[in-house]
């Protein structure tokens, strides 16, 4: 088990979690991401479970479910002894949700529904991206 | 072949991904879907910007393509990318009975656009031919969502040779065939070894004439010679199973007595004994060495239980008449026995040159001590009986043939 740049999103998601007490729990997971890509899947599926029962959405929302990712993926990253950059290209990924959320939120205003237009593009979105991985070749 | 495919790590995030949106479902908060886009941006990113075609070429490079067994190698490879690759694990296809003592035969590297890199690993060269057919190419994304193996056809050969030493010739040279000698003589049949001086007769060639001879006899004289006679060289290698252990050391033997016979100008053909027998016909010089040679690399212990009715084949079709045989054999069965009473019953004058397999053993217990001298006061039973038809050369391949050829004849 090789641990290198993981724990930093682990702290930084402790302490906004901190503020959101009812959230914690969730954490008891997380240390599982050092031994497995699949029990990090699991800790990241209690952490969005979690928010959408608390209902605690929004970029901070957005911003917990990008910390837990990039959480599970450097752990993984720190087992394959992945170069730096990885790490920075995994950051910047998982971080772009945020940007995209405030742009379907500005686009909400002049579209009908701003749940509905979510609702479809990621579905849409999701759909394709499966589709595409499963026929690649 | 190529193809790209997601690996298990995509298909569970994927599966967190489609829980993220049915839990969203499940719960009447629809709305709250965004929660995955981060999981979407990254396999967005992992898709559009690290899908590589393994666009790549790869060479590699031997110091040469004959090795004497036992020496060090380096293997070379280089490596040019015509695309980035930020992640590509890499594997040589080393043959099997090459042994990798330094570095190892897989790599993983990270290239950029046209970049070249040269990769090495150190290989044991064991006798034998080995063929290097394929580099493996294995391309993850930095994430590991996706792969993409590629197999490189590359094909390489490399002969690990057998070893020779120096040996003493454990037979006469000379025989009836009329050749050249080993040095390069203008006319085949005038000769060149000494003979007697005698009166210059009209007809003589000028060279022939002895200046010193002719200021002390005071009449013109001339050097005889005589033509070399030599005798033809067949070395048969018995290639048993039973006698595995010294598999090795009789092919160095029988290379290092063909060494010899190059070195004596004397004709040579080979037998390696398998249960497929190869034949290299009488004939002399280099190129007639090396290819017997590469016959001899390829030598490995074969369930052979013909080696009798394969030499008595041979003798009948392809052994010249009065040649010189060589047989290198443990003459630990049966067959192998057999075989030189067929040779003797031919009337060829046979060396038997005979590793022997149980001086190749290290007994650990004091059983299998006494297993071995049952063995060997067997064999050495069977050798004294066969002694009647040969010179026999029982080798302990712990000293070096030149002393156990030397113990026999008594230089």
């Amino acid at each position: 088990m090789k641990i290198k740049f993981s724990p930093i999103p682990l702290v930084i998601l402790l302490f906004i979690l901190l503020g959101y007490k009812e959230l914690l729990p969730v954490l008891v997971l997380a240390p599982l991401a050092f031994v497995s890509y699949f029990f990090g899947t699991l800790f990241l599926m209690a952490v969005i479970g979690f928010l959408v029962y608390y209902k605690i959405g929004g970029a901070l929302g957005v911003l917990i479910v990008a910390l837990a990712l990039i959480f599970i993926e450097s752990a993984y990253l720190d087992r394959e002894k992945a170069p730096r950059e990885h790490y920075l290209i995994l950051t910047v990924a998982s971080l772009l949700a945020i940007p995209t959320y405030a742009l379907i939120r500005g686009l909400s205003l002049f579209m009908p529904k701003f749940e509905v237009t979510a609702v479809a593009v990621l579905i849409l979105l999701a759909l394709y991206l499966f589709s595409r991985i499963v026929t690649s070749g | 072949m190529g193809e790209f495919y997601p690996t298990g790590k995509a298909l569970q995030l994927l599966l967190a991904l489609w829980i993220g949106v049915l839990i969203a479902f499940f719960t009447l908060r629809w709305d709250m879907i965004y929660l995955v886009l981060p999981i979407l941006w990254l396999f967005f990113v992992a898709v559009a910007f690290f899908k590589p075609r393994l666009d790549v070429e790869i060479k590699r490079l031997l110091p040469h393509d004959r090795i004497l067994e036992g020496e060090t190698v380096e293997v070379k490879l280089t490596v040019k990318s015509n695309e980035r690759i930020p992640s590509l694990k890499l594997v040589d296809d080393t043959p099997e009975g090459l042994e990798v003592i330094e570095g190892k035969n897989e790599f993983l590297l990270s290239l950029k656009k046209d970049e070249v890199k040269e990769l090495s690993y150190k290989i044991g060269v064991r006798r034998g031919v080995h063929e290097f057919n394929w580099i493996y190419l294995s391309y993850q994304d930095p994430f590991g969502f996706f792969k993409r193996d590629k197999v490189i056809e590359l094909y390489d050969e490399l002969i690990g040779v057998p070893l020779i030493e120096d040996v003493i010739t454990p037979y006469s040279t000379k025989g009836t065939k009329i050749t050249a000698g080993p040095l390069p003589s203008p006319r085949i049949g005038e000769g060149v070894e000494f003979h007697a001086i005698r009166e210059y007769q009209p007809g003589d060639p000028f060279k022939t004439i002895n200046w010193k001879a002719t200021a002390k006899m005071g009449k013109i004289m001339s050097n005889e010679y005589e033509s070399e006679r030599k005798v033809d060289v067949v070395i048969i290698v018995d290639a048993g199973y039973l006698g595995s252990r010294v598999m090795d050391h009789s092919v160095r033997a029988a290379a290092s007595l063909m060494l010899d016979c190059l070195k004596n100008g004397t004709s040579f053909g080979l037998l390696l004994s398998e249960s497929v027998p190869l034949w290299a016909r009488v004939d002399y010089g280099k190129r007639h060495f090396f290819r017997c040679v590469d016959i001899l690399s390829t030598a490995k212990p074969d369930k052979n239980n013909l080696i009798a009715y394969q030499v008595e084949h041979l003798i009948r079709t392809r052994f010249p008449a009065n040649a010189q045989i060589i047989y290198i054999s443990p003459l630990v069965s049966e067959e192998s026995r057999k075989a030189l009473e067929i040779i003797y019953h031919y009337g060829y004058k046979i060396i038997v040159i005979s590793p022997d397999p149980y001086s190749a053993i290290n007994p650990r217990t004091k059983e299998e001590e006494l297993a071995v001298k049952i063995l060997d006061i067997k064999r050495k039973a069977y050798l004294r009986r066969l002694s009647a038809y040969a010179l026999i050369i029982d080798w302990d391949i712990r000293k070096p043939l030149r002393s156990a050829i030397a113990e026999v004849i008594k230089l």
